[in-house]
């Protein structure tokens, strides 16, 4: 309980005005000031009572694209014996606030208030603790009272429709033709490697352990599992708008590509690498990477991370909107081409597109205009 | 409604009670102007600054230019509405702003220098509209501090106050609608406890405009017109010298009722050698109250007076309420004394003036005024002071004392006439008069009376004009040299300043008394003869002494406090029940489908006051369902009912509206069951 600053300058004044009024003599003087003395003390009377009431607080959906519908329900119980005034409550969602002016209730009540969250940021958003302030109508008093639990809302990046473009692995040359009707599905060995605990001892390759001294597996892939990965650029040197543009288109293509059960890979040059196994959980698992990702603190880094080494096999999308590319990124690139069905490069209408042989390059303003081309030029 | 929206509805609502905060001390200059003169240029200027303000809220180009447009606009409005005749065709010309400018820097200083209510001509009033432009303007260029916005109006409220403190009735008006014009300045968006803050706040102001306050300081106290210093002649040195060139005219006039006599000066000071007069003069306003003091019923009197030339006095009467014509003479409001400074040639004017008229028969026994000082002397002699002493009989200072002496003077002092007439009233030839000759003009006896009266205490002092005679040519009394007369006055309680006749020549002349001069008449003819003591009246016992002087006022006003909380609180708790038997009555004129609504309305608010939990959106069976006892019965029966009225198609003929109202019936009764305790929380529950 307190006043505001307006309220202890009402009360100065309204002291000032009866002695004053008292001294020279003006009777209407010492109205005033009993008048606003009358107000203050009316203010610190209703600021004085903390409102006590129970508030759950309800939050659905939880996770939700940007722009969408995300509602909050607050349940205002009045568990005392006795009328509650109304008061004002404010939830913090974010860097945003939500004020809500919750009527008197009656003993026992219960009133459910319903209000849409700000989800235009996207980012995985704190909501709470909720504050409860208590002001009179003319702003002399206020009191205030945190209720401590707090809920989480997903804002994820906007997806908008888009087809998925297939390509599995492609079959090194040395292997002949891959047979394209093979009854019972097919396997292909790429390599044999050093067992690891957990490799399926069926594929232990015999020869090889003999000849090596140490237990060695078949790693074997279907030719025809379909493969998609992005390299969302996420350096310091995107500008921010187009950064969520790229997330946005990122979102899109792989939550397409994960919807037709395409085995998917999201990397960034700060070190996200995001596998999951295809399906609804792997859209799900994507859209919690992209919502939290943010550009790196640390300039310079190669558009290329090291974990795509030995990656190769079906389409690689990059999106960067970075308006240089170092020459080692072009390397790098011209190394990734031919492990890879298809590359395709996403740029800004800024972004500098370097000349690699066999990329397809797309310049675009947004997302939208990105996926526009995406549907015209590539699927 | 989007937020700008809303944002907009809020500022204008501040904009508008700012504007209101800030007219309501204009108006407060009403007992000086007239309320009907001040309200339109106030309201004009009011007008014109929320059209500035709104011309700024469409066109936001105009908005650093704000304060600059209102000025000019007010300033417009100003001209149009008081300054209208200085315009060309409605167009403002350089007059108007020389006007306007002279408004802002003369007229509060005109206004002070005059009686109130003053003369309502735009010269003197613009400073009212102009400090409220000026306040409104200020206010919201700083409304985006709201607290900070009232103060100028609040700095403006002080200044009407030092004007003229406002009490009683209209002062209980203006703080209502001043503290709810800064209310509707300070309101913000939350609405908890509206009716604690209006009721605390309503009952403090009532409670403060009943604290007893100190007497006003008003700026007017000290503010007299300027009247430039002349050297003449004092009235009172002219009288042996007009006595001895008896006809020629010095006046006349036409009056509706006898007149007992004229004054020109009326002479308060003395210092042992001259008589002077007072130079709290000041401008002549619309109409002059009775002073005060004065509690005797007084009746007006008009006459028309010509007047040649002369001195720059002119005649006038002891309470003068107002001059019509072509003069504008200034006034002091103590003696009625009229003065025009620049005097010319003749001038013809119309005087209205009150007298004490009606039962002046306690007059006799009359104390003598006590707050009026009683006079400078110079220096007494003893021999004059055992003459006041013997005239008096050594009497306490009364109105019954008063002519006693003027008893005395006229019985053992003679009227000197012929030609050579005794002059002077300083001390030596007051002396003179007293002790040796005996003999002396109207101006000796009036002298005489004054220091005498003094000595004794009694407040006196020294009027110089003509009596009124009898004679009339063709109509008007012309009034000569002869007449002239110069007598006392004594301050007596309730009554003011009662003229007296010492040398007995005012009455020998005079035309019909007035109902003073019969009354006086009548008093001196009961005096007691010189040998009995006087007659000695009852003295009033001494104003009890409160000890607790100080806790008085405190007691008071908790006193007012608490009846004005226990008012408040009597008539919330009776509001409710009529508020609920209102709204009953209005639901049962309704018709049709909206008469079984009402019905269901009615129900739910009955079972509602008796604790039932009511949600929004429950219908009536949801109702049914957390009732209990008959009640769900009633209330099954009534949703079928609201079902017919609302969803068949069929609407509500009066049988169901009949049927529904009676399912109502049937719940009041299962109610009216219930304990007396709950039965009497219903009635007063808010719902």
């Amino acid at each position: 309980m307190r006043l505001t600053r307006r309220g202890v300058c009402t009360l100065a004044v309204a002291v000032v005005l009866i002695a004053l009024g008292l001294v020279a003599g003006y009777p209407l003087l010492v109205a005033v000031g009993a008048m606003a003395v009358g107000a203050v003390v009316a203010a610190l009377g209703v600021a004085g009572r903390k409102p006590r009431v129970e508030v759950i607080r309800e939050l659905f959906p939880d996770r939700v694209e940007r722009d969408g519908r995300a509602v909050i329900t607050l349940r205002v119980h009045n568990p005392g014996t006795r009328r509650q005034s109304g008061f004002t409550a404010v939830d913090r969602v974010g860097e945003d606030r939500v004020t809500v002016a919750v009527r008197p209730l009656a003993a026992g009540a219960e009133q459910p208030y319903l209000n849409e969250l700000p989800t235009g940021r996207r980012g995985r958003h704190d909501v709470g603790p909720l504050t409860l302030f208590r002001a009179d109508a003319l702003g002399l008093g206020r009191s205030e009272l945190s209720l401590g639990a707090t809920a989480t809302l997903w804002v994820y990046p906007k997806t908008h429709p888009v087809a998925a473009v297939t390509g599995g692995l492609p079959v090194h040359h040395h292997d002949g033709e891959a047979t394209e009707t093979s009854p019972r599905g097919s396997l292909d060995i790429r390599e044999v490697r050093p067992y690891v605990p957990g490799d399926e001892v069926r594929h232990l390759h015999w020869k090889a352990t003999a000849r090596t001294g140490q237990l060695m597996v078949r790693d074997y892939a279907d030719p025809h599992q379909p493969r998609f990965t992005v390299l969302l650029d996420d350096r310091r040197e995107v500008a921010a708008a187009e950064f969520e543009e790229s997330v946005e288109l990122a979102a899109s293509l792989l939550v397409a590509a994960a919807d037709a059960d395409h085995r998917c890979r999201l990397v960034t040059p700060g070190g996200v690498d995001a596998v999951a196994p295809s399906g609804w959980n792997a859209v799900q698992r994507y859209l919690e990477e992209l919502c939290v990702v943010d550009r790196t603190r640390d300039a310079g880094l190669p558009l290329v991370p090291g974990v795509l080494a030995g990656a190769g096999g079906g389409t690689l999308v990059v999106i960067s909107s970075a308006v240089s590319v170092s020459p080692d990124d072009r390397a790098a690139l011209v190394g990734l081409r031919p492990r890879y069905g298809a590359v395709v490069l996403v740029v800004g209408l800024s972004g500098a597109a370097p000349e690699v042989p066999g990329i397809r390059v797309l310049r675009s303003a947004n997302a939208v205009d990105a996926i526009r081309q995406w549907q015209a030029v590539i699927a | 409604m989007t937020r700008t929206a809303s944002g907009d509805r809020v500022t204008r609502l501040r904009v508008v009670s700012l504007l209101l905060a800030t007219a309501v001390p204009g108006l407060l200059f009403a007992p000086v102007f007239g309320l009907w003169a001040l309200v339109p240029p106030v309201a004009g200027v009011g007008v014109a600054c929320y059209a500035v303000f709104e011309l700024c809220l469409r066109v936001p180009a105009l908005r650093p230019w704000r304060p600059l447009l209102a000025l000019v606009a007010g300033a417009l409005v100003l001209v149009e509405v008081t300054l209208f005749d200085t315009t060309r065709s409605g167009l403002p010309t350089l007059d108007s702003l020389t006007r306007l400018v002279a408004g802002a820097t003369d007229s509060w200083q005109l206004t002070l220098q005059s009686t109130w209510p003053v003369r309502p001509e735009a010269d003197l009033l613009l400073f009212v509209p102009l400090l409220v432009l000026i306040t409104g303007m200020v206010g919201i260029e700083l409304l985006r501090r709201p607290a900070v916005a009232v103060l100028p109006s609040l700095g403006f409220l002080l200044l009407s106050q030092t004007f003229v403190a406002l009490q009683g009735t209209e002062a209980v008006v203006a703080v209502l609608v001043y503290g709810a014009a800064v209310a509707g300045v300070f309101v913000s968006e939350a609405r908890s406890a509206v009716a604690l803050t209006v009721g605390l706040s309503v009952v403090a102001g009532v409670a403060g405009l009943a604290v007893p306050t100190g007497p006003a300081y008003s700026v007017r106290h000290n503010e007299f017109a300027q009247v430039p210093q002349e050297r003449e002649v004092s009235p009172l040195a002219e009288v042996a010298a007009r006595l001895s060139d008896p006809d020629a005219e010095v006046f006349r006039y036409t009056s509706d009722a006898p007149v007992d006599r004229w004054r020109l000066v009326v002479l308060d000071g003395f210092d042992g050698v001259t008589w002077t007069a007072g130079d709290r003069y000041r401008r002549l306003g619309a109409e002059i109250g009775p002073p005060a003091g004065t509690t005797v019923p007084t009746t007006q009197r008009s006459a028309r007076l010509t007047v040649p030339g002369g001195p720059r006095w002119l005649p006038s009467q002891a309470m003068p309420t107002s001059v019509t014509g072509p003069v504008r003479p200034l006034v002091d409001q103590d003696s009625g004394t009229l003065l025009l400074p620049d005097r010319g040639g003749p001038v013809q004017y119309d005087l209205t003036w009150r007298e004490p008229v009606g039962d002046l028969a306690g007059l006799a026994d009359a104390a003598v005024s006590t707050d009026v000082r009683t006079g400078d002397l110079g220096t007494v002699r003893d021999e004059i002071a055992a003459i006041a002493r013997t005239a008096t009989r050594d009497a306490r200072p009364t109105f019954r004392t008063a002519l006693v002496l003027e008893q005395y003077l006229s019985e053992n002092y003679k009227l000197a006439t012929g030609a050579a007439l005794p002059t002077g009233s300083g001390w030596p030839q007051l002396r003179e008069f007293l002790e040796t000759t005996k003999r002396g003009t109207s101006e000796q006896f009036a002298a005489s009376y004054v220091v005498l009266a003094r000595i004794v205490g009694i407040p006196a002092r020294l009027a110089v004009g003509y009596r009124a005679p009898r004679d009339q040519e063709g109509g008007e009394v012309v009034v000569r040299n002869k007449d002239v007369l110069a007598w006392p006055e004594v301050a007596v309680e309730g009554v003011g300043w009662v003229p007296l006749d010492p040398a007995g020549t005012a009455s020998d002349a005079g035309a019909a008394p007035t109902t003073l001069a019969e009354v006086l008449a009548k008093a001196r003819a009961e005096l007691p003869p010189p040998s009995q003591p006087l007659p000695d009246p009852p003295v009033s016992a001494p104003a009890q002494v409160d000890e607790g002087g100080s806790w008085t006022g405190v007691g008071t006003l908790v006193g007012w406090g608490l009846v004005g909380l226990l008012a408040l609180f009597v008539a919330a708790l009776l509001a409710i029940p009529v508020a609920k038997l209102v709204r009953t009555v209005r639901r049962r004129r309704y018709t049709g489908a909206r008469s079984v609504v009402a019905a269901w309305w009615e129900a739910r608010d009955l079972l509602r006051a008796h604790g039932a939990r009511v949600t929004p959106g429950m219908t009536v069976r949801d109702l049914a369902g957390v009732s209990e006892g008959s009640i769900v019965d009633s209330l099954h029966r009534l949703a079928v009912h609201v079902d017919t009225a609302l969803w068949s198609g069929a609407g509500a003929d009066r049988d169901t509206v009949t049927a529904a109202w009676n399912a109502v019936a049937e719940i009041r009764g299962t109610l009216a069951r219930r304990s007396f305790g709950a039965r009497l929380r219903a009635v007063f529950a808010i719902r």
